[in-house]
């Protein structure tokens, strides 16, 4: 196993990284061939905006309008191109956009865990598998949506913030490739705004407590969050001139926000439907289980059943149920890691400031979907949805990572039983993550 | 172990025993719940979803077929449509309904449908939008 030493510990992660990584691409870019990106979430607003943006016009006011229009540029040069290339459905290139984004941000994940967590070969191999046995990626990179591209300069921004606090080096080129990778997060989706807020944060903890260091870092913090700020000014300033909304497109509704949902809404686990029956409208307007089987399976009937057709069939149910059930020792262990580590790392922040990106980037996403849920609350809890969540996934791969490592370096003889557990899982869940043609 | 592994340890053990406490009181909660609340029946679950979560009113028409159905019954109008939903007990008795409807007015094309133990009768030809709302009711 990987708990071994020696070289043979170093071939055996490095066989089983490169492994998953080739799973990781192969699968995401089958998928992208495969699934029909009208298929996907808000599938036709996303279309019809790549469209525009591809004749150089932006949404008025319809459609996916309040949305930055980075992925769709990205998507609209894709349709072009496939056009060019005769491709019966040229969105099919945009699709293959999003899942090289997800193959980069499996990367991403690897180079990150490795700067946080030198020489700790369990907790690599098992926050990579985190991101194999987790549906929600391989979905969102299979579709014609913003969600991937936005992950990836998501995480982007992470692994330089990371690199300049483990390597403390604070050089000013650094710092700007922080600035524009959040930037170009913001200008693909509002999302990564949760990102800005961790990334300058945990640059500002750095600043407290490196005291022989603060004016470097002090100048890296200015001219990342200058950059942060400034080049993505202009979406904004453009969208609450245009809507008054510089974010969303609707206005919030009237009374306060606490009486907005009812208690339910936030502590319900929705058991045992959530296990039982994961999909809608089962649970409606529970934050918790929509969250959960949306990420690990197929809450709102978009990847492998229809909800326009009507509740799924058997098989199909039976595919979601298996998904809710193998998606528990994952959870489990991810929120136990992110606990720890949050704990861990806000009681002793001068150890290594770096690693507060890992445990308040699920928190900051969390609060944000509440808040977001909360403020614009929709009869079928659409704004709730787990994906909205996709920016925190490498967060949670390594949290997973940490508390599957902490436990097997405590007790290693758990190592190989846990390893083959959560490997059957991972390998059920790769098979619920291959797109169908026809969902 | 080192002693960093050791800190580690002591934050994950806690984090380990708070996550089974919150799974632990969830499962309690739901258990104490079971025993002490009465489930829902579906007519009630249907007629909730309808008017607090689709905001849809309900509609006093009649339908004797519908109102035979062993769970109850309920109509609204969905973008203009009218419908009614039939809940019976089993699927058997929703086929039975199904039937029925075909012997007094044809085939019913576009109009009616079976998705369970549910028996949906539309006025007009629904639409997915039509069927859509009703299918996230849909409570057996």
């Amino acid at each position: 196993m990987i708990g071994g030493s020696g070289p043979w510990r170093s071939r055996l992660e490095t066989g089983a990284i490169a492994a998953i990584l080739l799973l990781v691409a192969v699968v995401a870019v089958r998928n992208a061939l495969v699934y029909p990106a009208i298929a996907g979430y808000d599938a036709q607003e996303a279309l019809d905006y790549a469209n525009l943006v591809k004749d150089g016009e932006l949404p008025d006011g319809t459609g996916s309008y309040y949305t930055p229009p980075g992925f769709f540029a990205v998507g609209g040069v894709g349709i072009l191109l496939g056009e060019e290339l005769g491709l019966e459905h040229p969105e099919r290139v945009g699709q293959v956009v999003n899942a090289l984004a997800a193959v980069g941000t499996v990367l991403l994940l690897l180079l990150l865990v490795r700067e946080l967590w030198p020489g700790r070969a369990v907790l690599h191999v098992a926050a990579l598998g985190f991101v194999v046995a987790c549906p929600v990626v391989f979905k969102a990179s299979a579709m014609f949506h913003p969600e991937p591209l936005s992950l990836f300069f998501s995480t982007l921004a992470v692994v330089l913030a990371a690199r300049m606090l483990v390597h403390r080096r604070y050089s000013l080129v650094a710092a700007l490739g922080i600035g524009a990778a959040l930037a170009a997060g913001q200008l693909v989706r509002a999302w990564t705004l949760w990102t800005v807020g961790v990334v300058l944060l945990v640059l500002c903890v750095a600043l407290l407590t490196r005291r022989t260091e603060r004016r470097t870092i002090g100048r890296a913090l200015a001219v990342a969050a200058v950059a942060a700020i400034a080049l993505p000014l202009p979406w904004y300033a453009y969208q609450a001139t245009q809507y008054e909304n510089p974010i969303f497109d609707r206005p919030q509704v009237e009374t306060s926000l606490w009486d907005r949902r009812p208690l339910g809404f936030y502590v319900t686990l929705g058991l045992p439907k959530m296990l039982t029956d994961p999909v809608r409208p089962s649970f409606s307007n529970r934050f918790a289980p929509i969250a959960y089987t949306e990420v690990w399976g197929d809450y709102f009937g978009v990847w492998h059943w229809n909800s326009s057709g009507g509740p799924p069939s058997k098989s199909e149910h039976r595919e979601t149920v298996v998904q809710a059930v193998v998606g528990v020792p994952f959870t489990l262990l991810a929120v136990a890691g992110w606990l720890a580590l949050l704990v861990f790392s806000l009681r002793r922040p001068s150890d290594e400031p770096a690693r507060l990106l890992i445990s308040l980037l699920p928190a900051a996403a969390l609060l944000g979907v509440l808040y977001f849920a909360t403020a614009y609350p929709t009869t079928d809890g659409d704004t709730g949805k787990g994906s909205f969540m996709l920016t925190a996934v490498p967060a949670w791969a390594a949290c997973f990572g940490f508390a599957v490592d902490g436990i097997t370096r405590r007790f290693p003889r758990l190592l190989l039983p846990l390893a083959v557990i959560l490997a059957l899982c991972a390998v059920v869940s790769l098979r619920f993550g291959l797109a169908v043609a026809n969902p | 172990m080192n002693s960093v592994a050791d800190w580690e340890w002591r934050y994950l053990r806690l984090a380990l025993v708070t996550v089974a406490a919150i799974v632990a009181v969830q499962i309690g909660g739901w258990l104490v719940y079971r025993v002490v609340h009465e489930e829902t029946p579906p007519l009630a679950e249907t007629i909730r979803c309808l008017t607090r979560e689709k905001l849809l009113e309900l509609t006093t028409a009649t339908d004797p077929i519908a109102a035979s159905a062993g769970r109850g019954w309920v109509a609204t109008r969905v973008e203009g449509n009218g419908v009614h939903a039939a809940i019976a007990r089993s699927t058997s008795e929703a086929e039975r309904l199904v039937d029925l409807y075909r012997s007094v007015a044809g085939e019913l094309v576009g109009r009616l449908e079976r998705r369970g133990k549910v028996v949906y009768l539309w006025e007009g030809v629904s639409t997915p939008t039509q069927r859509q709302t009703m299918y996230d009711c849909h409570y057996d």
